[in-house]
């Protein structure tokens, strides 16, 4: 153990340092939230920019993967499609090396996470953030009328809904295998530690039941599935419609209840089997609204009893662990309407809420993370131990600093997504004429394109905000129109609607 | 002193061990795989296409002469962002060395292939340019034949490995009748990790 306290003076000069990087971080996600949530997107990209290396060089992309998806979806917003692609695209190259991340790098990377705490880990984004990367770089292909590299975009969205289940698994094996590893005294506290009835109450007790979370029935970003099944609607590729039907079927049946959705899964199966036709339907407009802030992570910390082995014996020690909570933060609570031009007002309808996605893809992951939050703690106090007997009070004190300081939950997460989506069907109205309004006050009109298949994607971050409106070709034939609309100055019922790119 | 050597030595090592370009016999090459389509996949599955094409008989034209074929649309229904024309340039070249096709530049799904067809009508009438070289009236081909066509893909785990599964699927339409006169699908299969996606 003696090497292990000459490496805790190490670790303390990398407790400092990781402390600055942590609070930089925070101010960092503060600037990115407050020029968010006033719909300043640019501002909001530009307090992300990534800090150089160093040497003075660029990081590599899995060293700022955080940035680099806050920054996308903030010049998506803006209107500039192609800076967007182009981040998105980097930070599927940072998924991909952080995947794929050599052995020595991996095991350093789980050692700074077991001896310090998981936020001291590169950033490894959720399952639902991965398949969210690659539907707004399908929107966004779209939106530049390129319909070819959104169909890799949304077919790359599927295959990453396929993959997490097995990613789940392989996550709690991999923690199950790395503390095997460990000697044979740290293995045994954590194991025994996280087998007891003590610590499971403490954890009730203090975090809640993972079980009496509102989750989904299996992993699902509802609305990623959902933009996939519409995209294969619309294509008229041979195979897509049975492709369409699966994912609208699937998602139908996770939102019981919401009408747009069961009419969409009603309309692909009828399409899929022939006994619908595509020219009977006439132009078809939907609308999918991203209401909100996404929930973000707060720190839980509390004591668990744990079961330390040292030497021969077996002693029972109160340590504290600290957990990340998903608490929802803002939707915008006046609701969307839509009224066409016949005068009628159609509400589009909930689907998709962002927490439930996050707690149904937590509580598959909770027990790795738990897992490595204990054999944090149980290091950590082994180590207080030996200090103190090797050291006396200096060292206990010491090493009681070192695991206070270094006690920490991961709160990194991406903010740029909403709390939940809304969705709305609609044939397009004669007058290609639809007017959005927010609470009864009018945000603005929009003139429809005449495609048979448009899509009125709109995203406002909150009521300070303007909407942010996508005017997209489902079939990507067309390239589309970005919007701001500001809703009606006083006395102007039509609104204000001012164009950002095209 | 000692130190600073053995930092020269060690980073004279590591450059040494550097990789170097060299040049790959396309015919010959055995180098690593990846999970992505390369252009061996590409050589190898428009080698079979043709040679499926040319055997079927579906090229032999009972009158005699080439038949005239237009390219239609290939889709990548992959998760990659792949340029099927290497899979297509391919296909034409074998064919048209067969002497049994010919591929028209004339007319295409998102226009013409080569512009130049229809610019260089646009000199009929010009002062500037001799008349007797200036293409005529009704003299542009239309086709016969039309390839199409889809590169899917699909993954799956098996066992702790990743099975990626491209299936490219042609089709060689008679466009007097709409019928298809050739179709063939070739498989290529590759097993690797499962640590990331496939892309």
């Amino acid at each position: 153990m003696t090497h292990t306290i000459k490496a805790l003076a190490v670790a303390t000069l990398a407790v400092g340092l990781s402390g600055c990087a942590a609070h930089q971080q925070r101010s960092q996600m503060e600037a990115f939230n407050a020029a968010w949530v006033q719909g300043d997107y640019l501002g909001a990209a530009a307090t992300m920019e990534a800090k150089a290396t160093l040497t003075g060089g660029d990081k590599a992309e899995d060293k700022q993967l955080l940035e680099l998806l806050h920054q996308a979806e903030a010049h998506r917003l803006a209107g500039d499609t192609a800076t967007a692609i182009s981040l998105y695209d980097r930070a599927e190259t940072g998924m991909k090396l952080d995947d794929t991340t050599g052995l020595a790098a991996g095991l350093l990377e789980g050692g700074k996470a077991v001896l310090l705490n998981d936020a001291e880990s590169d950033y490894t984004p959720m399952l639902a953030e991965t398949v969210l990367v690659n539907t707004y770089k399908g929107l966004a292909f779209l939106q530049q009328g390129n319909r070819d590299y959104a169909r890799i975009e949304f077919n790359r969205a599927d295959d990453r809904t396929r993959r997490a289940v097995e990613t789940f698994a392989k996550e709690i094996t991999a923690q199950q295998e790395a503390m095997a590893e460990e000697a044979e005294a740290e293995q045994q506290s954590i194991q025994q530690s996280l087998e007891s009835d003590a610590l499971q109450e403490s954890i009730a007790a203090n975090y809640g039941e993972t079980s009496q979370w509102s989750v989904y029935p299996e992993f699902i970003v509802p609305s990623a599935t959902y933009l996939h099944g519409l995209f294969f609607l619309a294509s008229g590729e041979t195979g897509d419609l049975e492709r369409a039907a699966t994912s609208l079927k699937r998602v139908a049946e996770m939102t019981p209840g919401n009408r747009a959705l069961a009419a969409d899964a009603e309309l692909a199966t009828a399409l899929a089997a022939g006994k619908a036709k595509r020219e009977a339907l006439g132009d078809r407009v939907w609308v999918i609204y991203e209401n909100g802030l996404g929930p973000v992570a707060e720190e839980t910390r509390f004591d668990v009893p744990l079961l330390l082995f040292h030497g021969n014996t077996t002693s029972p020690a109160y340590t504290g662990i600290a957990l990340p909570r998903y608490a929802n933060r803002q939707a915008v609570s006046e609701p969307l309407t839509l009224r066409d031009g016949s005068g009628e007002t159609i509400t589009p309808e909930a689907f998709s809420a962002m927490g439930k996605v996050i707690h149904t893809e937590m509580q598959a992951r909770f027990p790795a993370v738990l897992g490595r939050a204990v054999a944090s703690a149980a290091i950590k106090a082994l180590i207080q131990t030996a200090a103190a007997e090797e050291m006396g009070a200096v060292g206990q004190l010491g090493t009681a600093l070192f695991a206070a300081a270094t006690t920490q939950a991961d709160l990194r997460s991406w903010q740029a997504i909403p709390d939940h989506w809304e969705v709305a069907r609609l044939a397009r109205p004669d007058s290609g004429r639809l007017t959005l309004a927010a609470g009864g006050t009018a945000l603005g009109e929009l003139s429809l394109p005449d495609w048979p298949y448009t899509l009125v994607y709109v995203k406002r971050p909150s009521a300070q905000s303007p909407a942010q409106v996508s005017l997209i070709d489902l079939q990507g034939e067309h390239g589309g129109e970005q919007l701001s609309l500001h809703g009606a100055p006083s006395g102007d019922e039509a609104g204000e609607l001012v164009a950002d790119a095209s | 002193m000692r130190l600073l050597l053995i930092l020269l030595a060690s980073l004279t090592l590591l450059a040494g061990c550097a990789t170097t370009p060299r040049y790959v016999d396309p015919a010959n090459d055995d180098g690593p795989v990846s999970m992505a389509l390369d252009y061996r996949d590409f050589e190898n599955a428009a080698g079979r296409a043709v040679d499926s094409m040319l055997e079927s008989g579906a090229v032999d034209n009972p009158n005699g002469g080439r038949y005239v074929m237009v390219v239609s649309r290939i889709v990548n229904d992959t998760m990659q962002r792949l340029d099927t024309d290497q899979l297509v340039k391919k296909i034409r070249v074998d064919l048209l060395r067969s002497g049994r096709v010919v591929t028209t530049t004339a007319v295409g799904i998102d226009g013409a292939e080569d512009e130049m067809n229809m610019l260089s009508r646009t000199l009929r009438d010009s002062d500037e340019f001799d008349q007797r070289g200036v293409q005529k009236k009704g003299t542009l081909q239309a086709p016969d034949l039309s390839l199409s066509g889809k590169i899917l893909q699909r993954n799956r785990k098996v066992g702790r490995e990743q099975q990626v599964e491209y299936y490219v699927q042609l089709s060689l339409t008679d466009l007097a009748s709409g019928l298809a006169l050739w179709e063939d699908e070739t498989q290529v299969i590759k097993r690797g990790s499962n640590a990331s996606v496939s892309w």
